[in-house]
């Protein structure tokens, strides 16, 4: 397994403010991969380490192998980054700008002019020739994922992304995100955690400066998995809701219109008891449908779960 | 090399398209002409029963009109020199437009080199402007040409001492995310180091402002000895700009 990223007991202190606590963070080479945590967590903190702005109390971090600390420009050679709050050159033009940054890579003229085309059409901004002062904040936005990605980078670092976007430039911007799987390791950060669940393979939660989950989506959906089960009927029927009311794989039952909502306590169990049930007393089911927590579930139980465990 | 040809052509580039470089041109342009016109023409203009009082006070010598011109420029020109770059690394920081470059592979003291280059271009050509115009306008409106000899070398000590006050002013840039607190620190700086060459003695001889007094009597045609200035100023001014390429590579943004 090829490492995007790595940080090895990662810190960060901002005088007695505790912003990163020893993070140990290993991102797949190709993977898209998502920080998540409330305001003040430490995502902007742990990009920007990660690109040099800043520089860590203590810990060590690699890009591909590469000590950041040791040897900055090596490892920023194939980044792209994009801020929370991008801020350019207002008197340049959008084209201007980008050549300007990807004069700062390795390529040739001729390519950077290919580069900057290729990306003004991607980013919609190839008509438009007025300065970047006169840019809305989504315009701005898209200027800015463009110039994250004019060096074609290997690892894009990506702080809040979608926060400036309407519906329509989200979508757009997280479909472009989703194209670079594979070919392109994505590090984002964002509190919008739909859009996390949408591209995503794997996330970190962060809270105050502490990781508390790293793992891919899949297997924190197993984990904090709440065994809710939804049934769709089409008759009501008062010997089903006794039974399942007594029932002792049950734990908890809700009428929601025609539906029926439980809560069981062995999911196995649930699937084999439930077809039973209803095919003894005759009753036709509709729909049985296991229901996976969102991330927003999962995202407040494993801060819930931090609070308690807090002395 | 790379990272400071791309940020050079970028402040060259932006002193042009904000203006910064043409109005420069235009201030001192007017403070090279303003000597010889005003020392001309304001007699003409002032009531017959004041003119003999007024020719005391203003003698239209050569002496008193380059005089005038290195009071001009010693104090607006140095003005001028700290407003127009008071800001030029606090604004980037502030607005966070370093973020996107320093995230690549760019090396933050060629940013500085960059900026204290074109900034010393901007200043030289200014000064040019002004010296040039004032042997241009003094000589077209008094009998005698001036010395070229005294104004080239005044011209010399005058950009040495610009470039000092460049160094400075970009170094205290780098200090705060607002350029108005760097105007203030370089303003206060420059102010309190005005008053040196008036003690006397080392401070007159060895301190950066002495070279304007050193630079106003060679311009008068008196010989001055000025190389311990001349070193003092150039050793400050490089002193300065090391500093500034510490505190940005130290900067976290």
């Amino acid at each position: 397994m090829n490492l995007a990223i790595e940080t090895v007991e990662l810190t960060k202190r901002y005088g007695t403010r505790l912003a990163l606590d020893r993070l140990n963070l290993r991102v797949e080479e190709g993977s898209i991969f998502g920080l998540l945590g409330p305001n003040g967590a430490g995502k902007t903190t742990t990009i920007k380490l990660l690109t040099g702005l800043r520089r860590p109390t203590s810990g060590k971090m690699f890009l591909f192998g590469d000590d950041v600390l040791a040897r900055p420009n090596q490892a920023r050679k194939d980044l792209g980054y994009l801020s929370e709050h991008p801020s350019f050159y207002g008197w340049m033009t959008a084209r201007e700008y980008l050549l300007f940054v990807g004069s700062f890579s390795s390529m040739s003229r001729k390519e950077l002019r290919m580069r900057t085309e290729y990306l003004l059409g991607l980013v919609t901004l190839h008509r438009v020739r007025e300065p970047i002062r006169n840019f809305s904040r989504g315009m701005r936005q898209r200027l800015g994922i463009a110039q994250a990605l004019v060096n074609n980078p290997k690892l894009l670092l990506l702080d809040e992304p979608a926060s400036a976007l309407d519906p329509l430039g989200r979508k757009e911007l997280l479909e472009t995100i989703g194209s670079l799987r594979g070919g392109v390791t994505v590090f984002l950060s964002t509190h919008i955690l739909a859009d996390a669940e949408r591209v995503c393979d794997t996330v970190c939660i962060l809270n105050q400066g502490r990781m508390l989950a790293q793992e891919t989506i899949s297997s924190l959906r197993k984990r904090y998995a709440r065994r809710n089960v939804e049934l769709e009927t089409t008759s009501e029927n008062e010997e089903l809701l006794l039974r399942l009311r007594r029932a002792d794989w049950v734990e908890d039952l809700k009428r929601d219109g025609g539906n029926l909502n439980l809560t069981v306590k062995d999911i196995g169990r649930a699937e084999i008891e439930i077809p039973r049930l209803f095919s003894e007393l005759g009753l036709p089911l509709k729909k049985i449908e296991v229901k996976e927590p969102t991330l927003e579930e999962i995202f407040l139980e494993v801060l819930d779960r931090e609070e308690n465990e807090k002395p | 090399m790379k990272s400071l040809r791309v940020f050079l052509k970028k402040e060259m580039k932006e002193a042009i398209r904000s203006w910064r470089l043409p109005v420069m041109l235009i201030v001192f342009l007017f403070l090279g002409i303003s000597s010889p016109l005003l020392f001309k023409f304001l007699p003409a203009l002032v009531p017959p029963e004041l003119k003999a009082t007024f020719e005391q006070l203003m003698k239209p010598t050569y002496e008193e009109i380059v005089s005038s011109l290195a009071k001009n420029l010693s104090q607006i020109g140095i003005l001028v020199i700290i407003l127009f770059n008071m800001g030029s690394v606090s604004e980037e920081r502030g607005k966070g437009q370093l973020e996107l470059l320093f995230a690549r592979p760019t090396s933050r003291s060629s940013l500085i080199w960059a900026k204290f280059l074109s900034s010393s271009l901007s200043v030289l050509l200014s000064l040019a402007v002004a010296f040039v115009s004032f042997g241009l306008y003094y000589g077209a409106l008094f009998p005698q040409a001036p010395p070229v000899q005294g104004l080239v070398l005044g011209f010399l000590l005058f950009s040495l001492f610009a470039l000092f006050v460049v160094s400075f002013t970009i170094f205290s840039s780098t200090l705060f995310s607002s350029g108005l607190w760097a105007g203030l620190l370089s303003g206060s700086f420059f102010l309190t180091l005005s008053f040196l060459p008036s003690l006397g003695g080392g401070f007159s001889r060895y301190s950066p402002p002495g070279l304007l007094e050193a630079a106003n009597l060679i311009m008068r045609g008196q010989v001055v000895n000025s190389w311990d200035g001349v070193l003092v100023t150039a050793t400050g001014t490089l002193i300065f700009i090391l500093l500034a390429n510490v505190v940005i590579e130290r900067a976290e943004l």
